[in-house]
């Protein structure tokens, strides 16, 4: 198995995608810690304001999670779809004819990926976001729990996408029409969310305002709250469970089809 | 039909069907001989399209085969079956006795260049191998060997998006031999290629037969494989047309007489009823069922000049179309 994660691993090190998908995730960094420390300092200024510091905090400190997760799962789908695109998976499949092991290193590795995007994107949005809180007067709340779990689990989120990525990858086959799907579902999944918030607040209807706290993305931000992200929505664990399910259902389809497949 | 074609599905997967003629014995698929290929009762069925039916034939260790049939005629479906890419819809195919899936190290036993167009165009030729190196447990030193091997090692630290289609086969033929593997799967090795690249591949192809490895090599020309093969299975809508000694085959071409002579009626007349002749051209006759010294002494005793005589062999194409006929390509 390991020189199956290291094939994996070289998979993605031998071509530039990983590479200018990170400087465009640190681009993206930049741009999200500047919007967060906009929104702190004025939210800090607001004396009505309902966010508590712990949950400005954990904003700043999981800054570029909004489409680092994105990249993680495009990172993820790629690694599948490069296999079909490029007609490598007979070699591939000839080296390893246990199909499933090939998945399985796939994603391990995509999650191990997703996650190290996730850490650098933390390594330099923590002494950034705490340099933030401390020109506004205010402590780094880096001791708090409920930050330091947001933290975690936005690491957690990373690798849970790039699962995700992996599925569509597998069900899709065509590298262009996942990594369409998958950014058209991504920010698709959010608008229909939204959508129904909407509708279920005009109709009073609180569950159905509280769909988009199910779907992929509401549940990853769910998750990585500090506090209860509104009264309609899981528990930071009710969050973490539906990623995983999400996760889980990605794994199950792609090892299932993967593994049926004729490879032509 | 050919006579000799395996008739009628296998008793039930997975017992072999009959055998092949002038084998007096059933070849168990299962027997563990190391090195031997055994397709028996293969049948592939896509969705519309029987592309590989009741297909069984038996490469022996040390010997060279080729695979023929027109474009579209099974070869890459049967050999994808033989290396468990893809599913069998009846039957078996084993190499030294085993599934693909049963070997327990691959790429150490069965080599396979399949399609000369499988490779990351965005990666060198030489990450290409290192990562089957990973994934098949090989040691990587054998990256640079094998590109020695096929004379890549220039174009090594290249992306795959320069290669000509000659190095893309040469890179194919690399990967293929990663872990010296005794038997070897060749598909087509020889599309695509320049005329200086068919002759290299010729002789690399030999070479690798005079190291006693069992070598199974496809392809869509019969000529193209005689001089390094020695036996051939000819298939055409995923049946076997015929199987032997490409010797044999090459025997089989038809061969007749042709005599120039100003006297060609004259000629005519002395051979009698007896001999099948065309006559192409008022001087030029073709003689099917004499041999060239018995169309001499007729003319000699008739007391004819003659100004050619010579024997013609019928071209070898000639006798694989006889085989395929109606067998080819779109489907």
């Amino acid at each position: 198995m390991t020189g199956l994660l290291r094939s994996e691993h070289l998979k993605i090190t031998t071509t530039k995608v990983w590479w200018v998908m990170l400087l465009g995730l640190l681009g993206i960094l930049a741009l999200a810690l500047l919007i967060n420390g906009v929104i702190t300092a004025s939210e800090l200024d607001n004396d009505f304001s309902d966010q508590s510091l712990n949950q400005l905090a954990s904003s700043l400190y999981t800054s570029g999670q909004y489409f680092g997760v994105l990249f993680a799962a495009i990172l993820g789908t790629l690694l599948i779809t490069n296999e079909f695109r490029h007609q490598t998976a007979t070699s591939t499949f000839l080296a390893t004819p246990r199909r499933i092991d090939v998945v399985v290193a796939k994603f391990v590795v995509a999650v191990g990926w997703g996650v190290l995007y996730g850490l650098i994107c933390t390594v330099i949005a923590i002494p950034v976001g705490a340099a933030i809180l401390s020109g506004q007067g205010e402590e780094s709340a880096l001791g708090e729990g409920a930050v330091l779990k947001a933290i975690l689990l936005n690491l957690l989120a990373f690798g849970v996408w790039a699962i995700l990525g992996i599925g569509i990858g597998t069900l899709l086959q065509n590298q262009v029409g996942a990594v369409v799907t998958l950014i058209v579902a991504y920010f698709g999944t959010q608008v229909v969310g939204a959508l129904l918030s909407g509708l279920g607040e005009a109709w009073d209807l609180s569950w159905l305002a509280g769909v988009y706290y199910y779907l992929p993305y509401g549940a990853t931000q769910v998750m990585t709250s500090a506090d209860q992200i509104a009264d309609n929505a899981p528990a930071w664990w009710g969050g973490m469970l539906m990623v995983l399910l999400y996760g889980a259902v990605a794994a199950f389809l792609g090892s299932w089809l993967t593994a049926k497949r004729d490879i032509t | 039909m050919q006579p000799g074609v395996p008739q009628g599905p296998p008793p039930g997967y997975p017992v072999p069907p009959p055998g092949q003629p002038g084998l007096t014995h059933q070849l168990n698929p299962y027997a563990q001989v190391p090195g031997r290929i055994v397709v028996a009762g293969l049948t592939k069925q896509f969705k519309r399209v029987r592309a590989v039916d009741n297909l069984s034939f038996t490469v022996e260790p040390g010997t060279v085969t080729g695979f023929l049939g027109p474009n579209g005629a099974g070869k890459t479906t049967t050999l994808r079956m033989l290396l468990g890419l893809i599913s069998t819809t009846a039957g078996v195919a084993t190499i030294g006795g085993r599934h693909y899936h049963d070997l327990g190290a691959p790429l150490r036993t069965v080599g396979a260049a399949l399609e000369a167009s499988s490779f990351h165009l965005a990666r060198t030729g030489r990450n290409h191998l290192r990562i089957l190196c990973a994934a098949a447990g090989i040691p990587e030193y054998r990256v640079d060997q094998v590109l020695q091997l096929v004379g890549m090692m220039p174009a090594a630290n290249r992306k795959v998006k320069t290669y000509s289609m000659g190095m893309k086969q040469r890179l194919g033929l690399a990967a293929g031999l990663l872990g010296d593997p005794q038997v070897l799967l060749l598909d087509e090795p020889t599309n695509g290629l320049d005329p200086e690249g068919i002759r290299w591949m010729r002789g690399f192809l030999r070479g690798l037969a005079a190291q006693g490895r069992t070598i199974l090599v496809s392809s869509h020309l019969l000529a193209e494989v005689t001089q390094t093969v020695d036996d051939v299975v000819i298939i055409a809508h995923g049946q076997s047309r015929r199987q032997g000694k490409v010797a044999d085959l090459i025997a089989e071409a038809k061969q007749s007489v042709r005599v120039s002579t100003g006297n060609a009626d004259a000629l005519l007349q002395a051979l009698g009823n007896q001999a099948a002749v065309r006559r192409t051209s008022a001087t030029e006759l073709y003689v099917d069922n004499m041999n060239s010294k018995d169309v001499g002494k007729v003319a000699h005793q008739a007391g004819i000049e003659l100004d050619e005589l010579s024997t013609v062999h019928a071209d070898l194409e000639e006798v694989f179309l006889q085989y395929t006929r109606g067998g080819a390509g779109i489907r």
